[in-house]
C-alpha cells in the first residue's frame, strides 16, 4: 500500500511538471531521501515495540557535531566511532526507558533536549567545518554511475536490519512486545533486551544518518538534523506502521520515508507557492496514512 | 527460518558489488557539460530566488525584486524559501541541480556560512550560475569556480558608522549614548560595533556611558534599555543599536519612560516599522541594503552571463566578491524607501556592477 501512495504522488508531480520525472532527478531524490530513510528505519523498531524516539534528530545533530569535531583527529575511525557512540547514547535512554519505568516519549523527550544543548555546547553554538573531507567522501559517489552511495548504504541499512530481524525470533518478540507488553512478558518474551536493543540501533542509524549529512554538507550543526524529527516520524506512519506498535515493518518506513522526501523537495521543486506547499503537505501526509493503514491489524486509534 | 548459504550465490553477489563499485563515479551519469558561458537564449534561461521565507518584510521584498527582474526580461522567477532550514535549503538546491541546468541562473541567500560550500560545489558540477549574499566563510572565493559568478554582501563597519555619524549630529555633536550590540560571536554583530566605535572617535564629544547585548531582539532591547534608562538618566542623549529590531524595543522603552522624541535612536535594516518610524520622527536614521534590488540583481548578473552579455572570465577580481552600496534613511529621504521599488536601469548588464562599494577583503 505504501508504494502506491508513492508512485500515486511520482505521478503527480510529473503533471504538475514534466520535467521532474528524469532520472537524475529521481537520483537526487533518493540522495536527499537516504538520512530520512536511516533515521527512519531505526526508529520503526521502537514503534514496533510500542514506544517512540524523539531524540533521533537531535542525536543525529549531536553526531555531526562530533564527527565534524573528530575527522580532522579519527579520520577514517571517525566514522565508526561516532555510530557506536551515537548508538551508546541510544542504549542508556533504552535503559532508562526498562529500568526507571519511564514512558519511552518521555525518557526521549528529556533525551533531545540533553542532546540538543550537548551539540550546542560542544561546537560551541556553531557550525563546525569539516576542510578535508576525504574520509566521508566515499558517501557521495555513485555506484554504477547512477544509485547514489548514501542511498544505496541506506538500502543496506534498511536490509540488513530486515533480514536480521526476520532470520532470528526478533520478529515476534518485537511484535509481541508491540502488540501487548504484559502478554509477551508472561509468554517469556526478554521484553527489556529487545526495547534496549530498539533503542541501541536507533541510536546507531542516528549516528549513520549524521555521518550521510556530514558528508553531503561539508560541516556538522548543533541543529543540522533537528528539523528531520517529524518527517521521520511521518515516513514511519504514512509507511503504514501502526504508531501503537506491533503492525508494520522497515520497508514500509523506507516507501515511507520516500513519499515524505518526495513531499519536502518535489512540492517547492514543481513550483508550489511556499503557503500552499504546508497546507498540501498537511492533506497529503493525512490522505497516505488513510491509505496505507491495514485496519484489519490496527484496533486501537490513540 | 534456516538461511543457507550457497558458495556460487554468494560469489556472484560479490563479483556484481565488485562491478558495480569499480564503476563508481564522482557524478551521477547522464551529466551535461558544464554550460559553456553565453550558450542561452534569453527565453531558454531559468531564474530561481532562494531565500528563508516571505514572512519577512525584507525577504519578501528580495524575491519581490526577483519577481520585478524576471518580469522585464519576459520571464517568471521561480521562488523557493526553506524556512531557515540548512537541511531543506540543500534539499532544494540538489533537486534543483538536477533537472535541467544548462540555463539555469540561481540567486541564493545561504542561511548560514557553511551552507555556502555545498550550494557552490553542486552548482559548479552542474554549470548553473550562481550568485550568493551575505553568507560565506573568507576562505571560499568566487574567482576560484567557473559559473558562481559573484558573492555579494555588505560592509558592517560602514553602516556601523554610518548612523553613528548621524546619531552625533543629531544629538548636536556632544552628549552621552548608550549602544545596544547584536549576538555577540556574528560579524554582523562585530562589524557593526566596530563601525561606532570608529564613529565615536571621529565624534569627540559624543561619549559611550554603555554597552551591552540586546541580541538583536526586540524584546531584549525594550529591557536592556529599560535598565540603561534607569542607571543613566537624562544624561542618554542618544541609543545606537546593531539592528532595526533592537531600535524599535529602545523606542519603546523610551516611550514607557515618557522620553519618547528626546533622546535620538539609529538602527541598521530598514525594516518597514523603522523606516515608518524615521519618516515620523521618531527615529533618527537606519540604513538600507534595499532588498528588492538585491533579489534583482543575482538574477540580473546571472542572466547577463547565461546570455553571453557578460563573460565570467572577463569580469574583475573586485566585482567577484564585493560590498555593496548601501544607503542612510533619514527623513529627508525615508519616504523614498518607504515604498520599495526596483529601478530596470540598475539591471542592464551594463550597470551590473555600479553599486559595488568596494571588493570583500
Amino acid at each position: 500500500m505504501p508504494l502506491i501512495a508513492l508512485v500515486g504522488l511520482v505521478v503527480a508531480l510529473t503533471v504538475a511538471d514534466p520535467d521532474f520525472l528524469t532520472l537524475r532527478s529521481l537520483t537526487a531524490v533518493s540522495r536527499t531521501a537516504a538520512p530520512l530513510i536511516v533515521l527512519a528505519a531505526g526508529a520503526t523498531l521502537i514503534v514496533l515495540c510500542g514506544g517512540i524516539d524523539l531524540s533521533i534528530a537531535a542525536l543525529a545533530s549531536l553526531s555531526t557535531v562530533l564527527l565534524a569535531l573528530w575527522l580532522p583527529d579519527l579520520g577514517g575511525l571517525a566514522t565508526p566511532v561516532v555510530i557506536a557512540v551515537a548508538a551508546a547514547i541510544g542504549a542508556v535512554q533504552g535503559l532508562a526507558h526498562v529500568l526507571l519505568r519511564i514512558p519511552s516519549f518521555i525518557v526521549t523527550l528529556g533525551g533531545m533536549s540533553i542532546l540538543s544543548a550537548v551539540a550546542l555546547v560542544v561546537s560551541g553554538a556553531g557550525t563546525v567545518r569539516v576542510v578535508d573531507d576525504s574520509t566521508v567522501k566515499w558517501l557521495e559517489l555513485y555506484v554504477a554511475g547512477y544509485v547514489p552511495m548514501s542511498a544505496a548504504m541506506a538500502l543496506l541499512v534498511v536490509a540488513l536490519i530486515a533480514a536480521v530481524v526476520k532470520a532470528t525470533p526478533l520478529h515476534s518478540w518485537i511484535s509481541a512486545t508491540g502488540y501487548s507488553e504484559s502478554a509477551a512478558r508472561l509468554a517469556g518474551t526478554p521484553v527489556d533486551l529487545v526495547k534496549i536493543g530498539a533503542f541501541c540501533v536507533s541510536g546507531a542509524c542516528a549516528g549513520f544518518a549524521a555521518v550521510m549529512l556530514v558528508s553531503r554538507q561539508f560541516s556538522g550543526g548543533p541543529t543540522m538534523a533537528d528539523n528531520l524529527l517529524l518527517p521521520a516520524v511521518a515516513a514511519i506512519v504514512v509507511g503504514g506502521t501502526a504508531i501503537t506498535g506491533g503492525h508494520g515493518s522497515l520497508w514500509r518506513s523506507l516507501a515511507g520515508a520516500l513519499v515524505v522526501t518526495l513531499l519536502r523537495v518535489g512540492l517547492p521543486i514543481v513550483g508550489v507557492p511556499s503557503a500552499y506547499e504546508q497546507i498540501l503537505y498537511g492533506v497529503i501526509i493525512v490522505v497516505a496514512v488513510a491509505l496505507t493503514l491495514d485496519w484489519s491489524k490496527v484496533s486501537i486509534i490513540k | 527460518m534456516r538461511i543457507a548459504i550457497r558458495p556460487a550465490a554468494v560469489l556472484m553477489t560479490l563479483s556484481l558489488a565488485a562491478a558495480a563499485l569499480a564503476g563508481c563515479s564522482e557524478e551521477a551519469a547522464g551529466d551535461k557539460d558544464p554550460a559553456g558561458a553565453g550558450a542561452c537564449k534569453p527565453a531558454d534561461v531559468k531564474l530561481v530566488g532562494q531565500v528563508r521565507n516571505e514572512s519577512n518584510p525584507y525577504e519578501a521584498s528580495w524575491l519581490a525584486g526577483g519577481d520585478a527582474f524576471a518580469k522585464s526580461v519576459g520571464l517568471t522567477q521561480q521562488r523557493l524559501t526553506y524556512g531557515g532550514d540548512s537541511t531543506k535549503q540543500q534539499e532544494q538546491i540538489s533537486q534543483l541541480l538536477a533537472g535541467d541546468t544548462k540555463c539555469l541562473v540561481m540567486n541564493v541567500l545561504p542561511n548560514g556560512d557553511s551552507d555556502t560550500a555545498p550550494i557552490v560545489k553542486g552548482a559548479d558540477k552542474a554549470g548553473a550560475f550562481l550568485v550568493t549574499q551575505w553568507n560565506k566563510p573568507a576562505d571560499l572565493k568566487p574567482a576560484d569556480y567557473k559559473t558562481w559568478i559573484s558573492h555579494i554582501t555588505y560592509n558592517g563597519v560602514e553602516s556601523g558608522k554610518q548612523i553613528g555619524d548621524a546619531l552625533a549630529k543629531s544629538i548636536g555633536g556632544s552628549g552621552g549614548i548608550i549602544a545596544l550590540q547584536g549576538v555577540l560571536d556574528t560579524a554582523a554583530a562585530k562589524d557593526r560595533f566596530a563601525g561606532l566605535q570608529a564613529s565615536l572617535k571621529e565624534n569627540a564629544g559624543v561619549q559611550l556611558l554603555d554597552q551591552q547585548t540586546a541580541n538583536f531582539s526586540r524584546a531584549e532591547a525594550l529591557t536592556v534599555t529599560k535598565t540603561l534608562l534607569t542607571k543613566h538618566g537624562d544624561k542618554v542623549k542618544g541609543i545606537w543599536a546593531a539592528n532595526d529590531d533592537m531600535a524599535l524595543g529602545a523606542l519603546e522603552a523610551l516611550q514607557q519612560a515618557g522620553k519618547s522624541g528626546k533622546v535620538a535612536v539609529v538602527g541598521i535594516d530598514a525594516v518597514p516599522d523603522a523606516v515608518t518610524a524615521v519618516q515620523n520622527g521618531t527615529m533618527t536614521a537606519t540604513v538600507s541594503s534595499d532588498g528588492t534590488w538585491q533579489g534583482g540583481i543575482g538574477l540580473a548578473i546571472g542572466f547577463c552571463a547565461a546570455t553571453g552579455k557578460l563573460q565570467v572570465k572577463d569580469i574583475a577580481a573586485d566585482n567577484r566578491a564585493f560590498y555593496a552600496e548601501q544607503f542612510l534613511i533619514t527623513k529627508d529621504n525615508a519616504a523614498q524607501f518607504a515604498q520599495p521599488k526596483t529601478d530596470p536601469a540598475d539591471f542592464d548588464c551594463a550597470n551590473v556592477f555600479k553599486r559595488v562599494a568596494g571588493p570583500l577583503k
